[in-house]
C-alpha cells in the first residue's frame, strides 16, 4: 500500500513536471550592428494560466518585450494552452554569443542555448546605422527641443506632431548627441509621462552625423505615446547622466588626450520640456464607441464548419490594424442558448514597424453546441475613430454559420445538467416558447371585452335607475297628501270630461251633462268633497272662503256657466246648441279659476 | 334571404380575412426560416391592424427578441402580458426577457401574492367585469323601485347589494391591476441609454441604464422625459425616443 502511494506521488509529480513545457527560438543566426533578431518564447502546458519565462541577462544585446500570444484548444475533452512570448533583440557587440537557456516556473527543463553570430557593420556617414526613421526624409518634427548646438554632449526631444486626438498616436524622439568618447556607464532618465500610455519603439538606433561641421555620434530612442485624455499635455525633460572627456582642455595631440582620458568629468544633460495639444474625438459618436482610435478591421473564425453537438469548437475573433491594440474592448458574447461559451482568452501580438504600434488582438473563445443543426453566430462589431479620415468608422466580423449533426447521447451539455428538470430529461437550453396561434380566446373573456368597450351604453342603466328612483318618488309623495293630489289634479280631472262634451255635440243634453260634471268635479276636488250634494250655493261659499279665492269676477263667470249647464241639460230648447264652443269656453274659465285658486 | 345576406357577408369579408391569414402564415415562415427581423417587420405589420390581439404581441415580441432587440421585444411582451395575463407562454417568455436586462416579472416591490392576484384577469376583462356588476347593480335597483309588490322588492334588496359590493370590490381590483401594471410605465428600447440629470445633452450624465430595463414615466420637456428606474430608484432625463411605451 505505501509503495503504490509513494509510486502515485511520483507519478504525479512527473506529470505535473510535464504539465508546463518551455522551448526558444530565433527566426535568424546571423545579424548585423544595427539590425535585429527576434526570439521566440514558447510555453505550453495543459493548464490555462501559465507561468512567465525568466530571461537570463544578455550583455550582448538591449532586449526588448515585444508582445505575447495565447491559444487554447480542447481535444477530446482534453485542454492545452500556449503562450508565445516574443522579444527583440538588438545587437550591442560584434562576435559570437549566446542566447542562455530560459526557463519558466514549473516547466520540466530550460531551453536550449541558442547561438547567435553578430556581424560588426560600418554605418554610412550621416545615415543612422539601424533601420531607418519612420519619419519620411526631409521632414521635421512638428514639435522639438533640445540644447544648443555646439556642446560636447546634447539631448533633444521632438513630437512628430503638434496636436492630436485622444487616444490616437504620437511619436516621441528622443536622441542623445556626443561629439566626445564617453567614459563609464551612461543613464538615461525617461521623461515623465504623465496623461500618456507608452510603448517602446525599439531598438536604440544609432549613428552619425554632422552637426555645423562637427561629427557627432547619436543614440536614438523612440517612444509611442497615447494621450488619455484633452488638454495641453506636458511631457517633461530626458535626462542623460554620462562621463566625457574634455577633448579641448589640453589639446588635440595623442598625449592630451591620453591624459584627459584618464580623467573623465561627469556630465548631465536634459531636454526641454514639451506640450502637446490633445483635442477629444468629434461628437457624434457612435453608441459603441469606447474610445478607440486608429484604423482597424475584424474578422472571425471558427476552427470548423462542421461538428457534433457536444463537441468544441474554437471561435477566434481577431481585430487588426493600427493604433493602441491594447485598449480594443472584448467583444460581448452573443447571447445563444443554443451554444455554451467558455471563458474567453485574448492574446495581443504588437507590430511596431515604420515606428507604427499596430498589430492585433485575437480573441479565442471556446464553445460547445448544445443542440443539432445549424446555429447562426451573429457578426461582432465595434466603432473606432479614424484621424486619417477624420471620421467614426465600424469594423464589422462576418456570420459565422455552424453546422451541428447530433452528438452521442448525453454528451451535450445542458443548462443544469446535474438536476434534470423531470427524472428521465435532461434540460439542454432555455429558450422562449414557440409562436401562437391567433384566435384561441375564450368566449368569456372575449364577452367581457366587449361588454367594456361599449362606451356610452354604460350610462343607460344609470338613466334606467335613474327614471325608476324619480317615479318611485312621486308615487310616495302622491301617497302621503292625497287631498293636495286631488286639488293639483283638479282641472285634468275636468279637461277629460270637457274632450268628451265637445265630442258628443250632436247629443246636446250628453254634452251638456258632461260640462255640469266637468265643473262639480273641478269644484269639489278644489274643495276636497264630495261631488254628490254640491250645489251651486255651497260651491261658491266654499270657494269665497278658501284662504287665496278666486276673484269676484271669475266667480260670476262659474255661475253664469254652472247655470247655462243645467239650462243645457234640462232645457236642451232653451240654450245654444253649439256645445264644443261651450266646453272650451268652460274649459277657459276652469283654467282661469285653477291658476288663481292656491292651497 | 337569410342565407343570401350571410353569403354576401362571407364574400365581402372573406378577401380581408384571408389576406391576414396569408400575412401570418409569411411572418411565421419567416420565423422558422431564422429571418428575424424580416419576421418582427411582418408581425408589426399584422399587430398595427390587430393592436389588441395577443398571440400577435406575443409572435412581434418572439421576433424582435430573435433579432436582437430585447427592449422592443419586452415592450411587446408588456402588452401581450396585459391583453392575456393568464397565458402561460406569454408569461414564460416575458420572464425570458426580462431576465436578460436584469429583472424578474413581478416589479420590485411588489408582493409576489398581489401580483399574481392582480393579474388574473387583464385590464378589459376587468373592466368588463366592472360593467358587468355595474349594469346588475343598477338595473336590479331600478327593478326595486319600479316594483309595488313589497316581498319581491324585499327579495331583490340582497342581490342588488351585493351586485354593488361586488362592484366596489372590481373597482378597488382595478386599482391593484393599476398599481401592477401602471400606465405610465415604459420599456428601455435604445442600447447604453444615458440618463441625465437634466432634459437635454447640457445636463451632465447622471448614470446608464440597459436596455430593456422597465421605468416609470414621470414628466416631459419637449422631447425628453423624466423617468424612474423601478428596480433601483433613481431617476433622470432620456430622450423620448430611447423609452417606448407599451
Amino acid at each position: 500500500m505505501r509503495s503504490s502511494i509513494l509510486l502515485f506521488l511520483l507519478l504525479f509529480a512527473g506529470s505535473a513536471r510535464a504539465a508546463v513545457s518551455i522551448s526558444a527560438a530565433l527566426n535568424r543566426t546571423s545579424v548585423a550592428i544595427g539590425e535585429q533578431v527576434v526570439l521566440s518564447v514558447t510555453v505550453s502546458g495543459d493548464q490555462a494560466s501559465l507561468p512567465q519565462p525568466k530571461l537570463p541577462p544578455m550583455d550582448a544585446f538591449n532586449v526588448y518585450d515585444s508582445g505575447r500570444s495565447q491559444s487554447l484548444s480542447f481535444v477530446n475533452g482534453h485542454m492545452s494552452s500556449e503562450v508565445v512570448h516574443t522579444f527583440v533583440l538588438a545587437p550591442r557587440v560584434a562576435g559570437k554569443h549566446v542566447v542562455p537557456p530560459i526557463s519558466a516556473d514549473g516547466a520540466s527543463a530550460p531551453t536550449a542555448a541558442l547561438n547567435v553570430e553578430v556581424l560588426a557593420s560600418a554605418p554610412p556617414p550621416n545615415v543612422a546605422a539601424s533601420r531607418p526613421s519612420a519619419a519620411p526624409a526631409g521632414s521635421t518634427p512638428r514639435v522639438s527641443s533640445g540644447r544648443a548646438r555646439g556642446n560636447d554632449v546634447f539631448v533633444t526631444a521632438s513630437l512628430d506632431k503638434a496636436t492630436a486626438k485622444v487616444n490616437e498616436q504620437v511619436t516621441l524622439t528622443v536622441r542623445f548627441y556626443n561629439a566626445v568618447q564617453l567614459f563609464g556607464d551612461t543613464r538615461f532618465d525617461p521623461p515623465a509621462l504623465n496623461g500618456f500610455l507608452s510603448e517602446d519603439l525599439p531598438p536604440v538606433r544609432n549613428g552619425m552625423t554632422n552637426i555645423e561641421g562637427r561629427p557627432y555620434q547619436y543614440n536614438e530612442i523612440k517612444v509611442a505615446l497615447f494621450p488619455v485624455q484633452a488638454g495641453r499635455m506636458s511631457i517633461g525633460s530626458a535626462v542623460i547622466h554620462c562621463q566625457v572627456a574634455r577633448l579641448g582642455a589640453r589639446g588635440d595631440d595623442f598625449f592630451d588626450r591620453f591624459f584627459s582620458m584618464a580623467a573623465p568629468q561627469p556630465v548631465t544633460v536634459q531636454s526641454d520640456p514639451l506640450v502637446l495639444t490633445v483635442e477629444p474625438v468629434p461628437t457624434g459618436k457612435p453608441a459603441d464607441f469606447t474610445g478607440v482610435v486608429g484604423q482597424l478591421t475584424a474578422s472571425a473564425q471558427a476552427d470548423r464548419a462542421s461538428v457534433k453537438a457536444g463537441d468544441a469548437v474554437t471561435l477566434s475573433v481577431t481585430i487588426a490594424g493600427h493604433g493602441n491594440i491594447k485598449s480594443i474592448p472584448d467583444p460581448v458574447k452573443p447571447d445563444l442558448p443554443s451554444l455554451r461559451f467558455f471563458a474567453t482568452d485574448s492574446s495581443v501580438v504588437l507590430d511596431k514597424t515604420n515606428d507604427r504600434v499596430g498589430g492585433s488582438k485575437i480573441l479565442r473563445t471556446v464553445l460547445v453546441p448544445r443542440v443539432s443543426g445549424d446555429i447562426r453566430i451573429p457578426s461582432f462589431s465595434f466603432s473606432y475613430y479614424d484621424p486619417q479620415r477624420n471620421s467614426y468608422q465600424r469594423a464589422t466580423t462576418e456570420e459565422i454559420v455552424l453546422h451541428v449533426s447530433p452528438g452521442a447521447p448525453g454528451v451535450a451539455m445542458g443548462t443544469t445538467p446535474s438536476s434534470p428538470l423531470i427524472p428521465g430529461l435532461t434540460a439542454i437550453a432555455d429558450d422562449i416558447r414557440y409562436l401562437k396561434s391567433s384566435g384561441s380566446r375564450n368566449p368569456l373573456s372575449a364577452f367581457l371585452t366587449r361588454l367594456a368597450d361599449l362606451g356610452p351604453w354604460h350610462a343607460l342603466p344609470f338613466l334606467i335607475l335613474l327614471a325608476a328612483g324619480g317615479t318611485d318618488w312621486r308615487r310616495r309623495a302622491a301617497g302621503a297628501d292625497p287631498k293636495g293630489r286631488r286639488f293639483r289634479a283638479a282641472l285634468s280631472q275636468a279637461d277629460r270630461r270637457l274632450e268628451q262634451a265637445a265630442l258628443a255635440q250632436t247629443d246636446a243634453p250628453r254634452a251638456a251633462a258632461l260640462v255640469d260634471e266637468a265643473i262639480a268635479a273641478f269644484v269639489a276636488d278644489k274643495l276636497d268633497v264630495p261631488t254628490a250634494g254640491l250645489t251651486l250655493k255651497t260651491a261658491l261659499e266654499g270657494l269665497g272662503a278658501l284662504a287665496h279665492p278666486p276673484s269676484e269676477a271669475s266667480l260670476g263667470l262659474l255661475k253664469s256657466a254652472w247655470d247655462e249647464a243645467h239650462l243645457r241639460r234640462f232645457a236642451p230648447g232653451a240654450a245654444g246648441t253649439d256645445a264644443r264652443h261651450f266646453a272650451e269656453e268652460t274649459r277657459k274659465l276652469l283654467k282661469l279659476l285653477d291658476s288663481e285658486i292656491r292651497r | 334571404m337569410k342565407s343570401f345576406l350571410v353569403l354576401m357577408c362571407v364574400s365581402l369579408l372573406s378577401p380581408l380575412a384571408m389576406a391576414a391569414v396569408e400575412a401570418a402564415s409569411e411572418a411565421r415562415g419567416l420565423y422558422d426560416s431564422a429571418h428575424y427581423s424580416e419576421a418582427a417587420k411582418s408581425f408589426a405589420s399584422l399587430a398595427s391592424v390587430h393592436p389588441d390581439d395577443a398571440a400577435i404581441q406575443f409572435n412581434l415580441a418572439n421576433a424582435l427578441l430573435k433579432s436582437g432587440r430585447l427592449g422592443p421585444a419586452i415592450a411587446a411582451y408588456d402588452r401581450a402580458f396585459a391583453l392575456d395575463p393568464r397565458d402561460a407562454d406569454i408569461r414564460f417568455n416575458y420572464a425570458f426577457a426580462l431576465r436578460r436586462s436584469g429583472e424578474d416579472l413581478v416589479p420590485p416591490g411588489i408582493p409576489n401574492a398581489a401580483f399574481w392576484v392582480f393579474t388574473i384577469f387583464s385590464e378589459r376583462e376587468l373592466a368588463g367585469l366592472h360593467w358587468l356588476a355595474a349594469w346588475i347593480a343598477t338595473l336590479l335597483g331600478a327593478f326595486i323601485f319600479s316594483s309595488r309588490n313589497l316581498n319581491r322588492r324585499q327579495a331583490l334588496i340582497p342581490w342588488a347589494v351585493g351586485s354593488a359590493a361586488a362592484w366596489a370590490m372590481l373597482g378597488a381590483w382595478w386599482m391593484g391591476l393599476r398599481l401592477v401594471l401602471p400606465t405610465d410605465r415604459g420599456v428601455i428600447v435604445s442600447a447604453h441609454a444615458e440618463l441625465r440629470h437634466g432634459p437635454g445633452p447640457n445636463f451632465g450624465v447622471a448614470f446608464t441604464i440597459p436596455e430593456g430595463r422597465r421605468v416609470r414615466v414621470m414628466g416631459a420637456s419637449g422631447s425628453w422625459i423624466e423617468v424612474g428606474v423601478m428596480k433601483e430608484g433613481a431617476r433622470g432625463w432620456i430622450e423620448a425616443l430611447a423609452v417606448e411605451r407599451p
